[in-house]
């Protein structure tokens, strides 16, 4: 899977898990630029994500996470 | 020793006037041997606590750091050989392994707390519950006291130890470094709940004199001063008197007892935070912030992101994430909703919070309320979002903000009902007070404002506490560092700050609230 097609598959987890259409999410993408992006819906993200591409976050990588770019890194890397 | 004390103020120039005298390499030395020495000044018994902590901690750090680095070294050394599998399977020997040492570490750590704040609360249970099996047995209560700042110190130790075990944060080789990062003397009674990665930047590193960062670090001390002994303790009085004996007040002194409390409350602990920080800043060790105008905020969400804010993030981090991603959440979550685990997490996280709070049920019932707020807000965000737009509410417009604030303060105001209560007869009883026998009238209003000198200047000292409210709160919005960085007025800031602290401060009050927890 290419970078281009891991962040569309990213952009529509997005779209279900904030319930928001209009959300177009970039590398530099962070919780400050999404209007609902808090510590409960950090969860549910990261658990959309594990799902859609049957992978596992641990701990640190929950915690540490800056940007949406480092998600699509660890994807990148785990599939 | 007190913050707000003439021992406090000698102690902190000579500290301060040495590590800028000495050579540099040593001032984490003498920063070590200074909070030890304050510690000592509190509680000098306790200390045996303070180390037994650090040690067991320090000790936990340096081996899971040692099994990371062996796990890491493995995975590379033999990176052309191992699968997937295999990588996976090692991980996971080394993982348990780090496991046991952390449960170890924990047991050991939060048992000491748990004994010690929370051994009669158990005991005082469990006699009420044989009681209600018709046993009567009464358990001999102990009659220790509680180290200062152990909840604090242990939440900080506990922290460090899980960000090693993860490998967010490098564990610390040096002992001494280590029990400075657990005693730094301005958070160690009362936090910030700080963390290793973000603290180690600053507390080891050589800092040269900076007249400004002092000059900061004064203004911000004032300011923190000024809130406690003004605002904190003037309100203070009222509160005390009627909270102590509420049956003895009407329903509105009630209410001006509540509020005066959420204001007692933020001024008390966020003033003990402006000197903490101001103090720390002063030797150029830069602490996490605590409060963030938690009063301006618009949900409760968002309150307890702006309140307590290294507690809640203490929590958010260490116990509502592993709680909500462990197996045995997710297992309920796929056979029942999604939406479960989160309301779990939520309970677990605002059970302990209250706890954490005090060996008491109200403790408990404040952290549950809070919790069920959070979790309806969670639960109900599609409802309120469709009524919203149902109801052509503009959610930029300035008046909903408003009504936002004010919906949000009266909802933890009536939870510091629960907080503030000597026990859940009296919370009840004021909150009935307050919402049924209220009678606002102008002979109710001469009465409520009695209990502040309970004589006729009472009027003027209502009138100062309500005037020195309103500035903390006018400069909170205005931004105090706004106010201090015009240079022409730094002085005259500084001198108007003192004189008002020296005209009206309440002065022999000296503990803060949140000592106690």
């Amino acid at each position: 899977m290419s970078r281009e097609e891991i962040f569309e598959q990213i952009n529509i987890v997005f779209k279900d898990v904030f319930d928001n259409d209009d959300i177009c999410i970039e590398e530099e993408t962070t919780a400050a630029d999404v209007k609902g992006w808090d510590s409960l819906m950090h969860i549910t993200l990261m658990d959309a994500i594990e799902e859609k591409f049957d992978i596992k976050f641990d701990m640190k990588t929950i915690i540490k996470l800056k940007n949406v770019g480092e998600i699509a890194d660890i994807i990148e890397e785990e599939i | 020793m007190a913050f707000v004390s003439f021992r406090f103020i000698i102690f902190l120039s000579i500290l301060l006037i040495t590590y800028f005298l000495i050579p540099k390499k040593y001032q984490w030395c003498l920063l070590l041997l200074g909070s030890y020495v304050f510690y000592a000044f509190a509680t000098p018994y306790f200390l045996v606590f303070l180390f037994i902590s650090t040690i067991i901690t320090y000790i936990c750090g340096v081996k899971l750091e040692k099994l990371s680095d062996a796990c890491n070294e493995k995975l590379k050394v033999d990176a052309d050989v191992l699968t997937k599998e295999s990588r996976k399977a090692l991980k996971n020997i080394f993982m348990r392994k780090k496991r046991f040492i952390l449960i170890i570490c924990m047991v050991m750590n939060i048992g000491v707390l748990g004994v010690l704040k929370y051994f009669n609360f158990f005991m005082d249970n469990i006699s009420e519950i044989l009681h209600l099996c018709g046993i009567s047995y009464e358990f001999p209560n102990a009659n220790w006291l509680l180290p200062l700042g152990i909840s604090f110190y242990t939440f900080i130790t506990v922290g460090y130890c899980i960000d090693v075990y993860r490998e967010v944060s490098e564990a610390q080789n040096n002992i001494f470094k280590y029990a400075l990062f657990v005693a730094f003397f301005p958070q160690i009674s009362q936090g910030p709940i700080n963390r290793y990665s973000e603290m180690s930047i600053h507390l080891y590193e050589e800092h040269a004199f900076d007249f400004v960062r002092i000059q900061n670090g004064g203004y911000r001390i004032l300011i923190g001063v000024f809130k406690k002994v003004v605002v904190a303790d003037r309100l203070g009085i009222y509160v005390n008197r009627v909270y102590g004996a509420p049956i003895d007040y009407n329903g509105l002194s009630l209410l001006f007892a509540t509020v005066f409390y959420a204001v007692q409350i933020y001024c008390d602990f966020s003033g003990y935070m402006d000197i903490a920080i101001g103090v720390s800043d002063m030797f150029g060790i830069k602490m996490a912030e605590n409060f963030d105008k938690p009063y301006f905020s618009k949900t409760i969400p968002e309150y307890w992101r702006r309140w307590h804010i290294t507690l809640g993030a203490w929590f958010k981090d260490y116990l509502f994430y592993p709680v909500i991603r462990s197996d045995w959440c997710k297992k309920i979550g796929k056979n029942l909703k999604k939406t479960v685990p989160t309301i779990v997490g939520l309970l677990v996280v605002w059970f302990s919070t209250g706890l954490w709070h005090g060996a008491s049920w109200h403790y408990v019932l404040h952290g549950l309320y809070h919790g069920t707020l959070i979790i309806l807000s969670f639960l109900l965000a599609s409802v309120f979002h469709s009524m919203k737009t149902k109801l052509h509410i503009n959610e930029d417009n300035k008046v909903f903000h408003i009504f936002q604030i004010l919906r949000t303060f009266i909802l933890v105001d009536i939870s510091y009902i629960l907080f503030r209560a000597r026990n859940l007869k009296d919370a009840a009883y004021i909150m009935n007070e307050i919402v049924f026998h209220l009678n606002p009238s102008k002979e109710a209003l001469k009465i409520a404002l009695l209990p502040f000198t309970e004589d006729n200047t009472a009027v003027a000292f209502f009138g100062v506490a309500m005037l020195a409210t309103a500035g903390v709160f006018v400069c909170e919005i205005l931004d105090y560092n706004h106010i201090f960085v015009l240079k022409k007025h730094k002085y005259i800031n500084a001198v108007i700050m003192l004189t008002l602290i020296l005209l009206f401060g309440m002065f022999g009050q000296s503990s803060f609230i949140y000592m106690q927890y």
